[in-house]
């Protein structure tokens, strides 16, 4: 099914959660929402859910008007961040669930219930545990078992709130992969809210960074690599350092001189010159407009790793290098930067791409 | 090797089961030495001087109708005013837990106030507010409905004093109970009568039970509150205590320990009754 959401704002007092939201999910999408916390990703989720109202705006499903729709009648399955099973039943009673609160019209038959949760569990692959209570059951499994009671009442879409957030590292790798066939084989609209950028990056088709409840960019993970759309989106996708510039008549100035940019379209003032740590180098020739101090060398596996100060900026920098020479302690190197991206620091705004000092 | 399988031994055979952590035998030995002292000595000392009257002057004093139809008042209106508590007292509790409202804190205040109070100024005020010419008694006497003076004061007495006992109880309960599970019900296409009856109740039934069993034994020994309003009319809104009490008066003590020994049998027996509903209550839906 498809979600198409329009102009969907929320407010909680005077703090905006969401403000002018447009997405539309396409049928049998995989698509995460990513953000930190207080971007308003989970208001988004349960927005959709129906579990709160957005003030304004509609949410759609297909071209059916969902925001008039209860809980109950949107039929979403949603797995909660903490599993939210109910701990009195056990874990074949709690996949059965919504199965049996269906009034006596819709409701299986009791055999057909029992055999459906049963090939639910073996779904989760959790065969065999059906008679056994929740708190006998690690974080992993329950998580599993949150989505199987989700999918039992054959939902329209599924919606995970940061579905591995409560697990260690390595159970979180499984269910990932494990998650991703799982949408293979339901290919069910599936949404899911994370503020780990490797997660939404590995699992979704499409991301959706959000931030101070705004949609900053919506995009597939290479896109959001590769042409981040603002500041925010690259320095929480991926690690980026930011050299504070200013432009002036088409050059970018760092410490009085110029970086050799290219800087079009760009607005005289303050900006930031950002770029991924793997795009910056020492450089063989003579020294730049760019230069750093060595202020300590390591023995990698692979050759040499710098760490260099960069005068007027206050982080350091790791550089990778095989120049023993070149990289004594102490000594000025030149540097060189690819795929750096400006953005003006008062407009906050893409403006210029460029290639290379 | 042989001193090691000696320790095992000797561990297997300790009592308790050797912990880290100590002070089982101080702890056990203080509670006993104070039970013993508080409830089972003064206990003792009532069921000694009953089999002064032997089982068959017991059974004399069971049967005798005007202290079969006081314990037949006490036992009846305590248990249905402890049912009604329960139904009030997790509503309250509800209210008071799930909604942030301007005054929650003074409202919760006032939840106690039953515990507090000498039960003898809520007897009078009860009475003064049902009595014929009271601000209750009064309109409700145009509809031919007497509260003050007959049973149904005994019940509205064991039920203000019984109410803090069941909140208490379920409150810290309620409160813990996720809002997500409500959520996920509603997800799962559950009704808010469904959800409440299979989500929420489930998990607070045994509290629900602990708080009916207080409310029950409060109501059974109440005897202040009750004696303003009751009317105490013999046969019919007497209570046990306040029989008791009229038998000590004429002297009856053997009268009054028979009354007292069979009211403590019986509360004995519910209450033990109501523990075990609540282990097997626990079992059921316990799971944490």
């Amino acid at each position: 099914m498809e979600i198409r959401i329009e102009g969907v704002e929320k407010d909680f007092g005077d703090y905006p959660a969401l403000r002018a939201v447009d997405l539309t999910i396409a049928r049998g999408e995989l698509v995460a929402l990513l953000g930190p916390s207080g971007s308003g990703k989970t208001t988004l989720l349960r927005a959709i859910a129906g579990l709160s109202n957005p003030d304004r705006g509609r949410i759609l499903f297909d071209s059916e008007d969902a925001t008039t729709l209860s809980v109950q009648e949107r039929r979403v399955g949603f797995v909660f961040q903490n599993y939210a099973l109910f701990k009195h039943l056990t874990v074949a009673d709690n996949i059965a669930y919504g199965l049996k609160v269906r009034p006596r019209r819709t409701r299986p038959s009791r055999a057909e219930i029992a055999e459906r949760a049963a090939r639910l569990l073996e779904f989760v692959q959790l065969d065999g545990l059906g008679a056994r209570y929740p708190a006998q059951l690690s974080g992993g499994q329950r998580q599993r078992v949150a989505l199987a009671r989700a999918l039992a009442i054959e939902p329209r879409v599924l919606l995970l709130d940061e579905p591995f957030g409560a697990l260690d590292a390595r159970v979180r790798k499984d269910l990932r992969r494990w998650l991703r066939d799982v949408h293979r084989q339901t290919g069910l609209t599936t949404v899911f809210v994370t503020h780990d950028q490797d997660e939404a990056m590995e699992l979704a088709d499409r991301v959706v960074v959000l931030d101070k409840g705004r949609i900053e960019q919506i995009g597939t993970p290479d896109e959001l690599y590769d042409r981040p759309a603002s500041p925010f989106v690259l320095s929480f996708v991926g690690e980026a350092l930011a050299l504070p510039v200013q432009v002036a008549d088409g050059k970018v100035i760092f410490q009085g001189k110029e970086l050799h940019v290219s800087s079009e379209n760009l607005r005289n003032g303050p900006a930031r010159v950002y770029f991924r740590p793997a795009d910056i180098a020492l450089h063989g020739g003579q020294i730049g407009a760019l230069e750093g101090r060595v202020e300590a060398v390591r023995r990698t596996a692979a050759g040499l790793r710098a760490s260099i100060s960069i005068p007027g900026y206050d982080q350091t920098v790791e550089v990778d290098t095989d120049d023993r020479v070149g990289t004594t302690l102490g000594s000025s190197v030149p540097l060189s930067l690819n795929n750096v991206r400006i953005f003006s620091t008062a407009a906050e705004e893409t403006l210029g791409d460029g290639a290379g000092i | 090797m042989s001193a090691s399988t000696q320790i095992v031994k000797r561990k297997a055979r300790s009592f308790p089961a050797p912990s880290v952590i100590p002070g089982f035998r101080a702890t056990f030995g203080f509670t006993l030495f104070y039970l013993s002292l508080v409830v089972l000595f003064p206990l003792s000392m009532l069921v000694i001087r009953a089999s002064e009257l032997g089982l068959a002057g017991l059974y004399g004093v069971a049967v005798e109708p005007r202290v079969a139809a006081a314990l037949r008042t006490s036992f009846f209106i305590s248990f249905a005013a402890a049912a009604i508590d329960v139904v009030f007292g997790l509503v309250t509790a509800w209210v008071l837990t799930r909604y942030e409202f301007p005054g929650r804190r003074f409202l919760d205040a006032i939840v106690d106030l039953p515990f507090a109070l000498p039960t003898a100024v809520a007897g009078i005020a009860l009475a003064a507010l049902y009595a014929p010419n009271g601000w209750l008694g009064e309109p409700l006497a145009d509809y031919d409905i007497k509260i003050a003076f007959t049973r149904w004061g005994i019940l509205v007495a064991l039920v203000f004093v019984g109410l803090p006992f069941v909140v208490r109880t379920v409150q810290p309960l309620l409160a813990e109970i996720d809002v997500e599970l409500e959520e996920a019900s509603a997800t799962l296409g559950a009704s808010r009568a469904h959800t409440v009856w299979r989500v929420l109740l489930p998990p607070i039934l045994p509290a629900l039970l602990t708080g009916f069993a207080l409310a029950f034994a409060r109501s059974v020994g109440e005897y202040g509150s009750v004696i303003f309003i009751a009317g105490n009319l013999a046969y019919i809104s007497e209570i046990a205590p306040l029989l008791i009490i009229v038998k000590l008066e004429q002297f009856d003590y053997a009268g009054a320990t028979g009354i007292a020994t069979i009211m403590l049998a019986i509360s004995f027996a519910v209450l033990l009754a109501i523990n075990l509903i609540q282990a097997w209550s626990q079992k059921r839906f316990g799971h944490v």
